[in-house]
């Protein structure tokens, strides 16, 4: 099981981590990968001068978001094969829609994790509209070997679930794996804690489960 | 890429197609199989005179899903001797909580087409509540399934997710259809419809063939329907419940109807 294609999304020039995380991704599976940068435009504001202002607004706002695609472009330019440039520039109404469309066609989505608005939106619109994993990384995340040890936190819920199913290549690659439960008990008269039916049912051969 | 863990659901040892489908796909795929028998009780009543009369319903269902386990059993045997089977009480109206556990912790779940609110229920559970995809079976089928594979695409998160979790089923097919239904290029890319999930299938290496169809007139279902018997298609891949499970039922719908009726079995998530 692998990742063919991952699609990284930023929001500013400087998607390092996430950048870091995708080769990191692409080099142990060979994949298409994808840059997606979104921006945002301000609406247009009603009032007198309102028209004239947001254009002149606008206008420095665009130039400055072409800098930064230019950059994005730049630095996929050196993924091996080189990565497909993707752009998002719109009113903030219409990004969620737009980041789904394109991350609904990857197998995983990879992006840093921050506290500006826009990237929070982002996110939300790929954990709820594009049906496609997100692997977040920490901002100041450089190069590393990513899952050798993973902790699988586990609620008996849809989404563990799900997120179990979509992280089977990092799953099936790790050396340690542990499941954690957090207050579980077991369900519907079973003795054994729900912890042991899930590491079970992960069938993950070869790796030790803690 | 394979499927590990089967979950198939049985109302009686006469779902002779879940018996089928799933015994051969956990042939093929390597995969454990586990099955279910549900088993229907009357809804609990508590009302003392009520009670008494509950009681002795659900002792005599019991005595039944008690012999119909034992049969349930011999074909499970003959069809994969290695697995596991289980029974699970349920009544209308039930906390489908534990049902949503055992779905769960498989790969996939598979189950007869619906022709009750028991089965409905089920279905439900599996779409909203296991995060597992779902395969139905038309009670007849006996053929192979997989090997020519219609996917019903539009570009939405239930359809993404179903097209994700049957990957072991595409890499399988001989031959896959991308079908869109009145399909238009995207506002976001200025590829035409079912284009760009062409190409993302494309870098699994697989080919697909993508076939736009117009409705002219007929239901989403109905041409769905019909394109996949002119294809020779021998399984549906969709979304489940695009649309709210209540419009559905209101307005009709097409997960309802081809979960209810389709000839072929059908692949969903929701």
């Amino acid at each position: 099981m692998a990742y063919k294609d991952l699609l990284t999304i930023v929001t500013r020039a400087n998607g390092d981590a996430a950048f870091a995380v995708a080769e990191t991704i692409a080099a142990r599976w060979p994949c298409h990968v994808a840059g997606l940068h979104v921006a945002e435009l301000p609406q247009m504001l009603a009032s007198a001068n309102g028209a004239e202002l947001w254009a002149d607004v606008t206008t420095k706002i665009r130039a400055d978001n072409a800098a930064d695609r230019a950059q994005v472009s730049e630095r996929l330019r050196k993924f091996d094969p080189p990565g497909e440039m993707r752009s998002v520039e719109t009113f903030a109404g219409a990004i969620e829609d737009a980041v789904a469309y394109n991350a609904l066609h990857a197998d995983l989505v990879v992006m840093e994790r921050s506290n500006d608005p826009l990237n929070g939106a982002v996110q939300e619109a790929v954990l709820f509209k594009s049906g496609r994993p997100l692997l977040l990384a920490p901002s100041d995340w450089r190069a590393g070997r990513i899952g050798r040890r993973i902790l699988v936190a586990w609620s008996a819920k849809r989404e563990a679930a799900r997120a179990i199913a979509d992280a089977a290549p990092l799953l099936e690659g790790a050396e340690q794996v542990a499941v954690v439960t957090v207050d579980a008990k077991p369900p519907f008269g079973a003795s054994s804690p729900p912890i042991l039916r899930a590491a079970a049912s992960m069938s993950i051969c070869g790796t030790s489960m803690v | 890429m394979a499927f590990k863990d089967l979950l198939a659901l049985v109302r009686s040892p006469r779902q002779r197609s879940v018996f089928d489908i799933a015994g051969a796909l956990a042939a093929e795929h390597g995969a454990g199989l586990s099955m279910l028998h549900l088993v229907e009780l009357p809804a609990p009543v508590t009302e003392p005179f009520g009670e008494a009369i509950w009681t002795e319903l659900c002792a005599a269902a019991r005595d039944r899903a008690g012999e119909q386990l034992a049969r349930i059993a011999a074909r499970l045997k003959q069809c994969d001797p290695g697995a596991e089977l289980r029974q699970l009480e349920t009544f209308t109206g039930a906390d489908d909580e534990a049902l949503a556990y055992e779905m769960m912790h498989a790969d996939l779940v598979v189950m007869e087409r619906p022709g009750d609110a028991i089965a409905r229920a089920a279905l439900e559970t599996a779409l909203f509540k296991s995060g597992r995809p779902l395969l139905l079976t038309p009670p007849d089928w006996r053929a192979p399934l997989g090997r020519r594979i219609m996917v019903a695409w539009t570009p939405t998160r239930e359809a993404a997710r179903a097209l994700a979790d049957a990957a072991p089923l595409i890499e399988r097919a001989e031959a896959v259809f991308i079908v869109t239904v009145d399909g238009r290029p995207s506002r976001f890319a200025e590829t035409g419809p079912g284009v760009d999930i062409a190409a993302h299938i494309a870098r699994r290496g697989i080919d697909v063939e993508i076939r736009p169809v117009e409705r002219g007139g007929r239901s989403i279902e109905q041409t769905l329907l019909e394109e996949a018997e002119t294809m020779g298609a021998d399984l549906i891949v969709m979304g489940g419940y695009g649309h709210s499970r209540l419009r559905e039922v209101v307005f009709g719908g097409v997960t309802r109807t081809l979960s209810e009726t389709s000839p072929l079995p059908v692949f969903m998530s929701h």
